[in-house]
C-alpha cells in the first residue's frame, strides 16, 4: 500500500534571539503513516512531539528534511494549497482553539469557506458533523464560553473532520479533560476512525490512551525518535532503554501489581540547546558504554517494521516478570478506559 | 439585544453613588491642603478681625461635614460656588473652559489612535520587521519624553524656525472674530456659524498641541495593540484560520475583533486621564482650558474651581466608561447575557 504521509529527516531548530545557538526541537526524524492507520507519537513534555504535528500542518516552517503527502513534497509550490482540507488538526486546548467571538458553528464552518462550498452546502456539512460528534444542533449556536470542556473538544473534532481529511493530527486532545470526558472523546475518535477511514497521528504523553488507540507508535526523546514499531510490540516488549523507563514510570492504578524492574533513568533531560554528540540518553542510561557517547546510534531493525535507535538494545534483558507487568498494564488500561465509555 | 436596556439601567444606577463618592473624597482631600483662602484673598496686609469675618462669611468656621452638606445643597441648585480668583461662578468658568480641554484632548486622542493602532497591528503582523523595530523604539521614546518638552520642540521647529504654525497663544487668532458659542468646540461652532476664517484659525492653533498629545499618547495605545494582537495572532484559532487558507485580511479582522476590548480600555482610561493630564500642554500653548484652571485653583487654595473640575471630569469619565461598557457589550457576546 502507498504511504499517506512520509516524513524524511525532519529537523526543526528555533533560533534563540541574541545568540547564535538554536533550540534543536526536532533532530532528524523519519516516520510514515499509512492510509487509515493511527500512529501514536509519545514522549515527555519538551520532547518535540507537538512541534512534529505543527510541522506536518505547516503551522511552523521546517528547518530541514521533507514531508511527503501522497508522494508530493508539501514544501513544493501550491502542494499545500492542493491538499487544503486533507490535513487537519485537533488542538490540545479546545478553548483557545476556537474564536471566542464566533458562535461555534461559524468556527466549524470556517475550513469549508476556502474549499468552494456554497452556504447551503456548508450548513449541511456542519449539521452533519455536529450530529456525528454527538452534540445537539442547539449547542452549535452558542459561543465557546458557554460550552463545557468536553463539548468544546467535540466542536474541535467536528471542525477538523468537516473537510473529510485524510490525515488527522490529534495534539494531546484529551489531556485537558477529566477522565469521563476523556473516555468519551477517545471512544468518539476510535469510532470516527472506523467510519471515516482517515489516518491519524495521535500525539500524547499518556501511554495508556495511546496503547488503546494506535496501531503503531513512535517514542520521542529530545527531538528524535528512539523507537518505533507496532504498538503491541513496543508496549509489550520495548527494546529501547528509554521506552522501558517511560513504561515503568506509569503509575499503575492497582497496588497488587508487582513493580517492574525499572530501567532507572538518572538525572535530568539534557538541554536541547547544547545536545551531546552521541546518544542523547547516554548521560542518563544505566546501559551506556563509551561507544554510545561517540555517535548517534542508527536505526536497528528488531522485528517487522520495528526499529530501535540503540546499540545496546540486546543488553536490555527481557525478563518474564517484566513482560507480565506489561501485560497487566495493558489489561488495566483497557479496563480503566472502558469505564465511562458507552458502547453503541 | 434585549439585554442592552437592562444592562444600561444597571450601569446608570451606579452613577449617583459613584459621583457622590468621588465628591466626598476630593472634598476631604482638598480640605487637607493647608492654607486659609480668607488670608490669601485679603492679602498680606489684612487685619485678623477682617480675616475672621471673611472666614465666617465663607462658612469656613463650620465643621467639615457641615461644609460638605452646604456644598451639596448648593450643588443641587446648580451652584458650584464662586472662584475668588476670577470672581465668577465656577459653573460659567468651567462651561467656558471645559470644551477647550475636551476639544484638545479629543483631537489629540484621535491622532494617538490613528498612529497607535495601525502601528501596533503592523508590528504584530510582521515581527522583527523594520516596522516592528521602529514601533518598539517609538514606544520607548514616547514613554521617556515628557509631553511639554515635545510641545516646546514642535513650537521651536514649526513656529520659531519654519514659521508654519501660529504663535502658541490660545485657541484662535486675536484678529479673528470667534464664532458664537454653541458647543464650545471652536471647530464645530465656526462651521455652524459658516465662519471659515475662524475654522481655519482654530484648526491651525489646534495642530501643534494635538500633535503633541497624539505623538505621546500613541505610545501606550500602540503597545497595547501590539501585545494583544500578537497574542491573538499566535493563538490556535488564528493559526487554524491561516492553515485553512483563509485570506490574511479575514484572519487579521478576527484577531483584531478579539483584541479590541483591552485597546478600548486603554483609550478610555487615557481619555479621562488627559483632561487633567494635558495641563502641561495647555500651559505651553496658553490654551486656557479647564486643566489650567484647576491647577491655578489648587495653587491658590481656591477650592471651588478644583471641586468643580473634579466633578466635571468625573461625569465625563463615567460617561466615557459607560460608552466603553456599551461597546464591550456589543463586541463581546459573553458579557451580561
Amino acid at each position: 500500500m502507498k504511504k499517506l504521509v512520509e516524513v524524511v529527516g525532519l529537523k526543526k531548530h528555533f533560533p534563540i534571539s541574541g545568540s547564535k545557538k538554536v533550540v534543536q526541537a526536532i533532530n532528524n526524524i523519519s516516520f510514515h503513516v499509512m492510509p487509515g492507520e493511527t500512529v501514536g507519537l509519545v514522549g515527555e513534555s519538551g520532547s518535540g512531539k507537538t512541534t512534529v504535528g505543527r510541522c506536518l500542518l505547516g503551522l511552523t516552517d521546517v528547518t530541514d528534511g521533507s514531508i511527503l503527502f501522497e508522494d508530493q513534497d508539501l514544501a513544493g509550490p501550491k502542494v499545500r494549497k492542493k491538499h487544503l482540507g486533507d490535513l487537519q488538526i485537533v488542538f490540545q486546548e479546545s478553548m483557545e482553539a476556537l474564536n471566542p467571538r464566533l458562535p461555534v458553528f461559524r468556527s466549524v464552518e470556517e475550513p469549508l469557506t476556502t474549499l468552494g462550498f456554497d452556504a447551503a452546502a456548508r450548513a449541511e456539512r456542519v449539521r452533519e458533523v455536529i450530529d456525528r460528534v454527538g452534540l445537539s444542533q442547539r449547542l452549535a449556536k452558542l459561543y465557546p464560553a458557554e460550552l463545557t470542556g468536553g463539548q468544546l473538544q467535540r466542536i474541535g473534532i467536528a471542525r477538523a473532520i468537516v473537510t473529510r481529511p485524510k490525515l488527522l493530527v490529534l495534539d494531546e486532545p484529551t489531556s485537558m479533560l477529566d477522565p469521563t470526558s476523556r473516555a468519551d472523546i477517545i471512544e468518539l475518535l476510535i469510532s470516527l476512525q472506523a467510519d471515516l477511514g482517515m489516518a491519524s497521528l495521535f500525539i500524547s504523553h499518556d501511554l495508556s490512551t495511546l496503547r488503546h488507540v494506535s496501531q503503531r507508535v513512535a517514542v520521542m526523546y529530545l527531538g528524535m525518535i528512539v523507537e518505533q514499531g507496532p504498538a503491541r510490540e513496543v508496549f509489550g516488549r520495548p527494546r529501547h532503554p528509554y521506552t522501558v523507563g517511560l513504561l515503568s514510570s506509569v503509575l499503575l492504578p492497582n497496588p497488587d501489581l508487582p513493580r517492574p524492574v525499572p530501567v532507572a533513568l538518572k538525572g535530568e533531560i539534557p538541554s536541547p540547546i547544547d545536545l551531546p554528540t552521541g546518544c542523547f540518553l547516554a548521560s542518563r542510561c544505566p546501559l551506556a558504554i563509551e561507544q554510545c557517547r561517540a555517535a548517534m546510534p542508527p536505526a536497528h531493525p528488531v522485528g517487522e517494521d520495528h526499529f530501535v535507535h540503540c546499540i545496546r538494545h540486546e543488553a536490555l534483558g527481557h525478563s518474564d516478570e517484566m513482560s507480565r507487568v506489561f501485560d497487566a498494564f495493558e489489561r488495566e488500561t483497557e479496563r480503566i478506559l472502558s469505564i465511562g465509555a458507552r458502547t453503541n | 439585544m434585549s439585554g442592552l436596556p437592562k444592562f444600561l439601567l444597571r450601569r446608570l444606577a451606579y452613577l449617583i453613588p459613584q459621583l457622590f463618592g468621588i465628591l466626598l473624597l476630593s472634598f476631604c482631600l482638598i480640605k487637607t491642603i493647608p492654607g486659609n483662602p480668607a488670608v490669601l484673598m485679603l492679602g498680606p496686609m489684612a487685619q485678623p478681625d477682617s480675616i475672621a469675618a471673611l472666614t465666617k462669611r465663607l462658612g469656613l468656621d463650620q465643621p467639615l461635614p457641615v461644609q460638605f452638606l452646604i456644598y451639596l445643597k448648593d450643588l443641587a441648585h446648580g451652584d458650584l460656588g464662586t472662584s475668588w480668583q476670577t470672581t465668577r461662578p465656577v459653573l460659567s468658568d468651567l462651561i467656558d473652559r471645559f470644551p477647550a480641554t475636551i476639544e484638545l484632548v479629543t483631537f489629540g486622542l484621535l491622532v494617538a489612535i490613528l498612529i497607535g493602532v495601525p502601528l501596533g497591528i503592523l508590528s504584530a503582523m510582521r515581527q522583527k520587521s523594520v516596522t516592528a523595530r521602529i514601533a518598539e523604539l517609538y514606544g520607548l521614546v514616547t514613554g521617556a519624553l515628557p509631553d511639554f518638552w515635545i510641545g516646546l520642540l514642535l513650537i521651536f521647529v514649526f513656529y520659531t524656525i519654519l514659521g508654519w504654525a501660529p504663535a502658541p497663544l490660545g485657541r484662535i487668532d486675536i484678529a479673528v472674530i470667534a464664532p458664537p458659542t454653541v458647543t464650545g468646540f471652536l471647530t464645530i461652532d465656526s462651521l455652524l456659524d459658516g465662519n471659515l476664517d475662524a475654522f481655519f484659525s482654530a484648526i491651525s492653533h489646534l495642530v501643534l498641541p494635538v500633535l503633541t498629545l497624539g505623538l505621546i499618547n500613541a505610545g501606550p495605545i500602540m503597545k497595547m495593540t501590539h501585545s494583544t494582537m500578537e497574542r491573538m495572532l499566535q493563538s490556535d484559532f488564528s493559526r487554524f484560520e491561516v492553515m485553512s487558507g483563509l485570506p490574511r485580511r479575514l484572519v487579521m479582522r478576527h484577531a483584531l475583533h478579539n483584541a479590541l476590548p483591552p485597546i478600548l480600555t486603554i483609550i478610555s482610561v487615557l481619555y479621562g486621564f488627559l483632561l487633567g493630564g494635558a495641563v502641561l500642554v495647555e500651559i505651553v500653548f496658553s490654551w486656557g482650558g479647564a486643566g489650567q484652571y484647576a491647577v491655578q485653583g489648587v495653587l491658590n487654595a481656591d477650592i471651588y474651581p478644583v471641586l468643580g473640575f473634579v466633578l466635571f471630569a468625573a461625569v465625563f469619565s463615567l460617561f466615557v466608561y459607560l460608552l466603553v461598557d456599551i461597546a464591550y457589550f456589543l463586541l463581546d457576546p459573553r458579557i451580561g447575557r
